[in-house]
């Protein structure tokens, strides 16, 4: 029997346990532990009986939903717990300039409150470094796990990735069916394709979504995948031992050393598995390499949002039930140098809340509640992201041990933008659907996270994650995807780090 | 000590005898109602003779005592004959310390009756420890007499016509008052007949209630003097004529005559430092918790455009505390639908200033419908009402844009 550290509970942490377990190995789990976000309870009104009865669901546990947090992607705008984000940075020693750097000590870490959006990265996707067709089991199992939703049936079912374990689509709001389709009746536009998102959320069995609508606002049902969730269920491997409240300062070849209340632990493994996050675990692994003052580009895949109205929906109600993440994805061809794409998600704006929509609209707050009464019926949210080569970030781990992480724009990405937008305003007119003029706006490097490649595969560490000159020490995060495309990454870093477990399982049992 | 303090039901007497029963004195009472605190009481008004008990083994008699109204000639008015009543009976029961609450308006050929009254008194205090303490304007406590008077007067209106605003008043705390009142009782000499008890830098009228309506109301007032001689003849006028109302021209002397006095050397011989008016002031004006309240109120109206719910109010005033730096904003208009010309375009919402404060508002009540505004029309309001009510809104807001940019400015 092998033992295996892995420090981080994440999606990726647990993607690799799991294998690990399941071959018979000895796994020690270490977690920073600030707890999971608490699940709110099963039996909640749904969104709009939580509007009607004045409920004042934004405000959430101590009112965390009332300090400004322009700066924050909506969907951690509405996690409204402030000590949920807040240790990350101090917790691992990082200090962002120009970043907004996203990520918790939560158990589960940023699962407990994200998209759900789950694409499979392709050729193109991993550079080269890696053949996609390496990931295809560890997509299929890692499918299973999430109870991934959607369809093979639609213009986009080959960019999600095809053939997967898929339980059915869950239904649309009749904004998006409308525009699904009108897609449909005009047939796809070559550079433009639309269709369902793929979610990791479970339509059938029994945490089937209730289409209660409050998604952002934490799943009360346990449909949407959360690895805290898969955690619990972990907890039956004898074989499995959970530190908690401990965070990770120091690795080297066969041991993990870090903090639990001041005092200074050890821990003994035959691997080192890092999976705590992009930004921490490039720490850790920079730090072990003695890798100090060198400057590696991080990428993440720089964000904007804009707003869209269906102008055939004015006046119609809203929905009484559905889901509250994405509803429908878009992809669209950039052209130019980079022969690359744009992934675009369109939220109903009818389950997200009128306060964040408004905080982006010049109005006084009593007009644009107006505005927004008359406007919600058919307006969507969009939200695009170009591939990790537009943005300009940067890491490099100081003499001190701090992780200096400087954010920035690739000078490219303000046009690509300006295209991508008139690209999509010309295909969504002809759905019916009007971009709002002023309503684009580029959120600041690293808001939306989708964090990674400072270590690639193949370029920096080996095709097991492991880092050259520090033996059995392996990162198995974001942090080594060789690239960061416009596709959500989280499917693609759970296939990775099982595809990185299993193989380490089977050399450790032979 | 064993005190007798005469009026002590009213708005001095009753912290007087508290603040005398403190310092461990025993205090014997004489008023027309019971006061709260549980002393020796005899029901007294100042027509009635001087009960014969109430004066045994009393070291010092407080006369707080005085009738506003009397149907009487001067010469013959209640608190002329009530008082000296008492003073003969103290002086008969041979009680030495007598002290007459009087006022800094007690002068001879003062404008007043109620100034000559006490001047008339304050002569007639022959005796080495017979005095006459002349307090300026009380203040501060239960929002009773003058103080009351006062504090519902700078909190009603914006703009306040008044008389007298140039004249200067001297004001004093309640709760030094009666530490200057039972000093005097105590005090072993007395060297001086008349003890001013009184702030000795004035103030004028006018800024006095200026500064009631921003320490206690958190407003703005404007106060416009008005010509006395034209206020006694609308006064006579209305007087004359058959209304159900009447105006005691009592009342307008009284504030057009306000003289000042030098308190200081008093104050010092007493060893009494007053309190900063100011800073007295704002400890009576609502606390911070009770104006971000009133703030929530202002504001949870101006996005909701309906009275706010309780519990959205507490989830404001507890969210400004925790995020917005727990200080009450200064509104330029109490009005929640004015308040939209004020609203900043651009800019964070810094949750200290009015634009975070707004957006903690918008979250808190998040529109949902219950009563005024919503934005969210769950069944649809069909297609030809949200078109007229999105031009209608647009048109607002395209009008308002202008004068925000104006008045939004700094905001």
């Amino acid at each position: 029997m092998t033992r295996f550290v892995i420090v981080g509970t994440g999606p990726a942490g647990i993607s690799a346990a799991r294998p690990l377990l399941e071959a018979g190995h000895e796994v020690v789990l270490l977690d920073a532990g600030t707890g999971r976000l608490a699940p709110p309870p099963a039996d909640r009104p749904a969104l709009p009986d939580q509007r009607r009865l004045g409920r004042s669901h934004l405000l959430g546990p101590d009112l965390g939903g009332l300090r400004d947090m322009a700066a924050y992607s909506p969907k951690l705008r509405t996690c409204a717990s402030p000590d949920f984000v807040d240790g990350y940075a101090p917790g691992n020693r990082l200090e962002p300039h120009g970043f907004a750097l996203v990520g918790t000590m939560a158990a589960g870490g940023l699962s407990n409150l994200w998209g759900a959006v789950c694409s499979a990265f392709d050729d193109d996707d991993l550079g080269g470094a890696l053949p996609a067709a390496a990931l295809d089991e560890s997509y299929r199992r890692v499918a299973q796990r999430l109870g991934l939703s959607g369809t093979d049936g639609d213009d986009m079912a080959s960019f999600h990735g095809r053939g997967l374990p898929l339980q059915p689509a869950l239904p649309l709001t009749p904004m998006a069916q409308g525009l699904l389709d009108r897609y449909r009746q005009q047939g796809g536009a070559g550079d433009f394709s639309l269709g369902r998102s793929r979610l990791a959320v479970r339509s059938e069995g029994a945490h089937a979504c209730v289409l209660d609508q409050l998604c952002l606002w934490g799943c009360g049902v346990g449909a949407i995948y959360n690895s805290a969730d898969e955690l619990d269920q972990l907890r039956a491997f004898p074989h499995l031992t959970v530190e908690p409240s401990v965070t990770v300062t120091r690795v080297g070849p066969g041991w993990a050393e870090a903090v639990r209340d001041g005092e200074i632990l050890s821990f003994r493994g035959d691997r080192v598995l890092l999976a705590a996050g992009p930004p921490a675990s490039a720490r850790l692994a920079l730090a072990a390499m003695g890798w100090v003052d060198k400057r590696l580009p991080i990428r993440n895949a720089p964000a904007f949002a804009f707003a869209m109205a269906l102008p055939a929906r004015l006046g119609r109600g809203l929905p009484n039930r559905g889901f509250g993440l994405s509803q429908l994805s878009f992809r669209l061809d950039l052209g130019g140098p980079m022969r690359n794409h744009a992934l675009g998600l369109l939220y109903d704006a009818a389950t997200l809340a009128a306060p964040d929509i408004a905080a982006h609209l010049p109005l006084t707050r009593r007009g644009a509640a107006d505005f927004l009464r008359a406007l919600m019926p058919g307006l969507a949210l969009g939200l695009v992201y170009l591939p990790g080569e537009y943005s300009a970030n940067s890491v490099t781990l100081r003499a001190d041990g701090i992780l200096d992480i400087q954010g920035g724009h690739a000078p490219d990405f303000y046009p690509a933008m300006r295209r991508t937008l008139a690209g999509l305003g010309r295909n969504f007119r002809r759905l019916g659907a009007w971009i709002l003029p002023g309503s684009a706006s580029a959120y600041l490097p690293g808001a939306e996270v989708h964090y990674g490649a400072v270590l690639p595969v193949g370029q920096v560490v080996s095709a097991l994650g492991e880092l050259p000159g520090v033996p059995g020490v392996h990162v198995i995060d974001g942090a080594v995807l060789p690239r960061v495309p416009a596709k959500h990454h989280t499917f693609a870093v759970m296939a990775n780090a099982d595809r990185i477990a299993c193989k380490l399982a089977g050399e450790a049992s032979s | 000590m064993r005190i007798l303090i005469t009026g002590g039901s009213g708005y001095i007497g009753t912290p007087l005898l508290a603040a005398a029963m403190a310092r461990g004195h025993e205090v014997v009472v004489l008023s027309r109602r019971r006061p709260a605190a549980p002393v020796q009481w005899f029901p007294w008004d100042l027509t009635a003779p001087v009960p014969r008990d109430c004066l045994a083994g009393i070291d010092a008699v407080l006369h707080l005592a005085h009738q506003w109204d009397s149907s009487r000639p001067e010469a013959e008015d209640e608190n002329l004959i009530g008082t000296r009543a008492l003073l003969a009976a103290a002086r008969q029961a041979g009680i030495r310390r007598f002290v007459l609450a009087s006022s800094i308006s007690a002068r001879e050929g003062a404008l007043n009756r109620y100034g000559r009254l006490k001047w008339t008194l304050t002569s007639e205090l022959t005796g080495t420890d017979e005095v006459a303490a002349r307090i300026g304007l009380v203040y501060g406590g239960p929002r009773l007499g003058q103080w009351g008077t006062m504090c519902a007067l700078a909190g009603k209106l914006a703009i306040l016509p008044m008389i007298g605003t140039d004249k200067g008043i001297q004001p004093i705390h309640l709760d030094d008052l009666c530490e200057g009142l039972l000093r005097l009782a105590e005090r072993s000499e007395m060297d001086r007949k008349t003890w001013g008890l009184a702030d000795p830098v004035s103030v004028t009228f006018g800024a006095w209630l200026r500064l009631l309506a921003r320490t206690i109301h958190h407003k703005r007032l404007i106060v416009v003097p008005l010509p006395l001689l034209l206020v006694l003849l609308a006064v006579r006028v209305v007087n004359a004529l058959p209304l159900p109302i009447k105006v005691d021209p009592e009342r307008v002397m009284g504030l057009a005559g306000i003289t000042t006095i030098d308190s200081s050397g008093d104050l010092t011989a007493l060893g009494l430092a007053l309190r900063p008016v100011e800073l007295a002031l704002a400890a009576e004006g609502p606390g911070p918790r009770r104006l971000l309240l009133r703030e929530g109120v202002i504001l949870l109206r101006a996005v909701a455009g309906s009275r706010p719910r309780l519990r959205h109010l507490r989830a404001y005033a507890r969210g400004v505390e925790r995020f917005g730096g727990a200080k009450p904003l200064s509104l330029p208009t109490t009005c929640p639908t004015a308040l939209r010309a004020f609203e900043p375009i651009s800019g964070p919402a810094d949750p200290t200033r009015l634009k975070g404060r707004l957006s903690m508002a918008f979250t808190i009540a998040d529109i949902g419908a219950h009563g005024g505004a919503t934005a969210y029309a769950q069944n649809g309001e069909g297609r030809v009402r949200a078109v007229l009510g999105l031009v209608r809104t647009l048109a607002v807001e395209g009008l308002l844009l202008p004068i925000r940019l104006i008045l939004g400015r700094g905001r």
